[in-house]
């Protein structure tokens, strides 16, 4: 699957997919494939609801703009049920009610319904909220506990008679000895400065500074340290007094775990469907038709590859989209160099991608079926992973895993498989494998392949690229005298223009590969590009036909 | 007292020039001052790591808040402070220590401070703070000799603190010389050079550059003046040869130095004629007048 996810580009199409709840976000990290037909087909109903929803807010940013501040706020809190939660699984239970409250406020009342984004957990959130407290903040106020409330209130008295004390301590100091101290907790004071004060020590702790300097600080009164000795022993009692607030508290949340947990389903299943249809909507993505039959036809209307497609827009080429109909478990792709055989694999790739992890497809129409594995054989497969292997190794190995799979549906491309060997062997190991997948009806199977040898089969979909327009080309060369100067985009956009990316069926006959041309277009020597002609013309004449 | 005007409505992270050189008893002691126009939220870099063997919380600085002011630290922390905080956002990351909140004090009282290990997390718990309009102003206790930090938190400014002694006089002061002399680099004239004279650098400015500058280089852009790793000496040099400028600032609210074993004199003597920074000197000197020292200085110097 790794490798055909790469070889598709489709991650960094999925990266585009933006959630903006933690959960949304994390759900759209783990990419899941579907292969369920009824999970798909709710997927895309609440895409569509969503994206009725957004069609219908366009124009009143203010509204979408608050709808995301209230998802972006939606908070994490504990998967499972706690026997206690702290103030912070609290805190972020609250911010998650609060504001999945303000979501189902905001939007209308036939997306609530169709999200089941009602608010029933009011009570919890009444709890969650008493006293004065920020309404997305979490304290343990004194209104949860009379015993709370005495013990804070006896602390505040506490924490009044110290400031009391030091206040008259800082004024006798300033009196007395001179000492501003303000809201400084030490000073630092000549030595010479005890000779006038003597007394000073009776009422500051001195310390050395420097040889010049003492640093002192005031001397905390016995009331003081009565009352700050009583303010020790008031702490560890409030403490505990939240405590039993927090287990009070806990007691209610665990008994309402189940409905914030489908809460959570919720509001993800709303956040992804609107990151869905933003994608949909920003690239103009189609719900995608689910076959009834196994066996049935894929079938694709103006298919766009996107990474493709934006990389054309990019050069500023035209870029051609793709209709093509598989209805057999294996097809055969012919065609010219650069003539779009990888980037029509790609683009099947990318669609079942799309199909499968629950987006809109690009594409007019999209008609598919569900597999259960993908494989990729070709370049850059297997290689990665395992070293010391060849390029034609890696794919064997590729081959062989995807094998295992053919029991099961499974959509697996050959992108010119057994390239690096020799041709005649590559044709027969093709051949071979032709034979024995193309009954099997639970496979969709392509290879795209230069090699025209390989066997003919009633059950086997031949097709081929149409090819360089070689008559419009030819008139053309004559007016550009000499390919070698163009640079390598003139060269590209050359190509592009006369390169018919479209279909057709293969009939078996001698098909060219534009591989002279397409070297001389970008610049190969005109002198071995015309002699590479004459040996074809003789390789040509030698074939049987 | 005026010089700390430029920490109200402002981000400001303390910096030291070495380890004890007074950041968080400069943060106690500027906490007051500037809660007088709001609440203050106040942060730090990391878990403080103690000497070898101590546990981090023995060297967790500690602030005493107001309430309605903020602070930046765990959950076991926020719940075992005096001050009593009401969780108003949890910051991103996490610290040894435990989960970190951003907490505003229900009552005055003492608060351990710890901060996220990632830069860019705590400068999303700033951005947060100051988006929700918490706090009027903010603090953060940096790290110490580290300047680079305060460009990688944000557009924010600086206060660099200093303890000099005898000891350290000559490298103090050359540090605090360097530090003037960078922050007040002038802003990039012109990004789009159309002569060869402007080289504009992207990454630091190290040593081993300096022979890679070409000869006709009249101005020297970098981003900012934390991404020079030159000596005072090797940056004496540069300045010589050529103009530097920076494409951000990063603006220098004060220097706060106090000075042990030496006189005002020695240090400005040390410092030189040229520096143009403000400094708060001495911020704990005692205001009296003795009678027989009436000439004694006042409560703190500013020198500009």
């Amino acid at each position: 699957m790794l490798s055909f996810l790469k070889y598709s580009e489709f991650d960094s199409f999925w990266q585009e997919l933006t959630c903006l709840t933690p959960y949304g976000k994390s759900e759209a990290e783990g990419q899941q494939v579907y292969t369920e037909r009824t999970v798909l087909e709710h997927i895309w109903d609440q895409t569509q609801q969503a994206l009725d929803y957004l069609k219908g807010q366009e124009g009143n940013s203010v509204l979408t703009n608050r709808l995301n501040y209230h998802l972006k706020r939606i908070s994490r809190f504990p998967a499972s049920s706690q026997p206690v939660y702290d103030e912070v699984e609290i805190f972020e239970i609250k911010k998650f009610l609060f504001n999945y409250r303000a979501i189902g406020k905001l939007v209308s009342a036939s997306l609530v319904e169709q999200f089941s984004l009602s608010f029933e957990l009011q009570p919890l959130l009444d709890l969650l909220s008493q006293g004065k407290q920020g309404s997305e903040a979490f304290y343990v106020v004194d209104e949860y506990s009379p015993r709370l409330l005495e013990l804070r209130e006896k602390l505040r008295q506490v924490n009044q008679q110290i400031d009391r004390q030091r206040q008259n301590q800082l004024e006798l100091l300033a009196s007395q000895l001179a000492l501003n101290f303000g809201s400084r907790e030490f000073l630092v004071i000549p030595r010479t400065y005890l000779e006038q004060y003597p007394q000073a020590h009776t009422q500051l702790l001195i310390e050395p500074y420097d040889e010049q300097q003492l640093m002192v600080r005031p001397l905390p009164s016995a009331e003081i340290l009565r009352l700050q000795q009583q303010r020790e022993e008031l702490l560890p009692q409030e403490r505990h007094a939240e405590d039993q607030v927090l287990q009070q508290i806990s007691e209610a949340i665990k008994d309402h775990f189940a409905e914030l947990d489908l809460y959570r389903q919720r509001i993800t299943a709303f956040d992804l469907a609107l990151a869905r249809a933003r994608l949909a909507s920003q690239y103009q993505l189609t719900r995608p038709q689910i076959a009834d039959q196994a066996d049935s036809d894929l079938v694709i209307t103006k298919g766009r590859f996107i990474p493709c497609e934006r990389n054309c827009q990019a050069n500023n080429l035209p870029y051609q989209s793709l209709d093509l109909v598989i209805d057999t478990p294996a097809t055969v792709l012919f065609g010219s160099n650069m003539g779009g055989k990888t980037i029509t694999l790609k683009t099947i790739a990318f669609l079942q991608l799309c199909v499968q992890t629950g987006l809109y497809a690009p594409a007019q129409y999209y008609s598919t079926r569900l597999y259960k594995h993908f494989h990729y054989v070709g370049e850059g497969g297997w290689r990665e992973v395992i070293q010391g292997l060849s390029g034609f190794g890696s794919e064997i190995c590729e081959f062989r895993r995807a094998w295992q799979d053919f029991s099961e549906p499974t959509l697996t491309l050959f992108d010119e498989f057994a390239r690096t060997t020799n041709s005649r062997e590559a044709e027969a190991l093709i051949s071979a494998i032709l034979r024995c997948i193309a009954k099997l009806s639970q496979l969709t199977v392509l290879f795209s392949t230069h090699f025209r040898g390989v066997c003919r089969l009633d059950e086997v979909n031949y097709l081929r690229m149409k090819g360089l327009n070689q008559d419009k080309l030819g008139q053309l060369n004559q007016l550009w005298a000499n390919p070698v100067k163009a640079d390598l985009h003139e060269s590209l956009q050359m190509i592009n223009k006369y390169m018919n990316y479209s279909l057709q069926k293969d009939d078996g006959q001698w098909l060219d590969s534009d591989a002279i041309t397409i070297a001389s277009l970008l610049g190969v020597n005109e002198q071995i590009c015309q002699l590479a002609k004459q040996y074809l013309t003789i390789v040509k004449a030698q074939t049987p036909k | 007292m005026d010089l700390l005007g430029a920490l109200n409505r402002n981000v400001t992270a303390v910096i030291g020039l070495d380890r004890g050189s007074g950041k968080t008893t400069f943060l106690n002691y500027a906490l007051p001052i500037v809660r007088q126009v709001g609440p203050v939220a106040v942060a730090t870099i990391g878990a403080h790591q103690g000497p070898e063997g101590t546990p981090a919380s023995a060297s967790t600085p500690t602030v005493y808040l107001q309430a309605q002011d903020l602070a930046v630290t765990t959950l076991p922390l926020a719940r075992t402070a005096a001050a009593s905080l009401e969780i108003l956002d949890l910051v991103p990351g996490r610290s040894s220590l435990g989960r970190l909140v951003i907490g505003r004090a229900r009552r005055p009282g003492i608060v351990p401070l710890v901060g996220p290990e990632h830069l860019s997390n705590l400068a999303q718990a700033w951005q947060t703070i100051k988006q929700q309009g918490w706090a009027a102003s903010i603090l953060i206790d940096g790290a110490v000799n580290r300047v680079t930090q305060v460009s990688s938190l944000g557009n924010l400014q600086f206060v660099c603190t200093a303890r000099v002694d005898y000891g350290n006089l000559a490298s103090s002061t050359t540090l605090l010389a360097m530090l003037d002399q960078l922050s007040h680099l002038p802003l990039t004239s012109n990004l789009q050079p159309s002569t060869e004279a402007l080289l504009s650098i992207q990454g630091p400015l190290v040593s081993s550059f300096l022979p890679k500058i070409p000869r006709n280089t009249e101005e020297l852009s970098l981003e900012d003046f934390t991404k020079i790793f030159l000596s005072p000496s090797e940056l004496a040099t540069l300045t010589k040869r050529c103009k530097l400028s920076v494409r951000r600032q990063l603006r220098l609210a004060c220097f706060v130095v106090a000075l042990k074993g030496i006189g005002e004199k020695a240090f400005y003597q040390a410092l030189g004629p040229d520096f143009a920074s403000p400094i708060l000197l001495n911020p704990f000197a005692a205001n009296f007048c003795l009678a027989n020292e009436l000439e004694h200085s006042p409560e703190q110097g500013s020198h500009a």
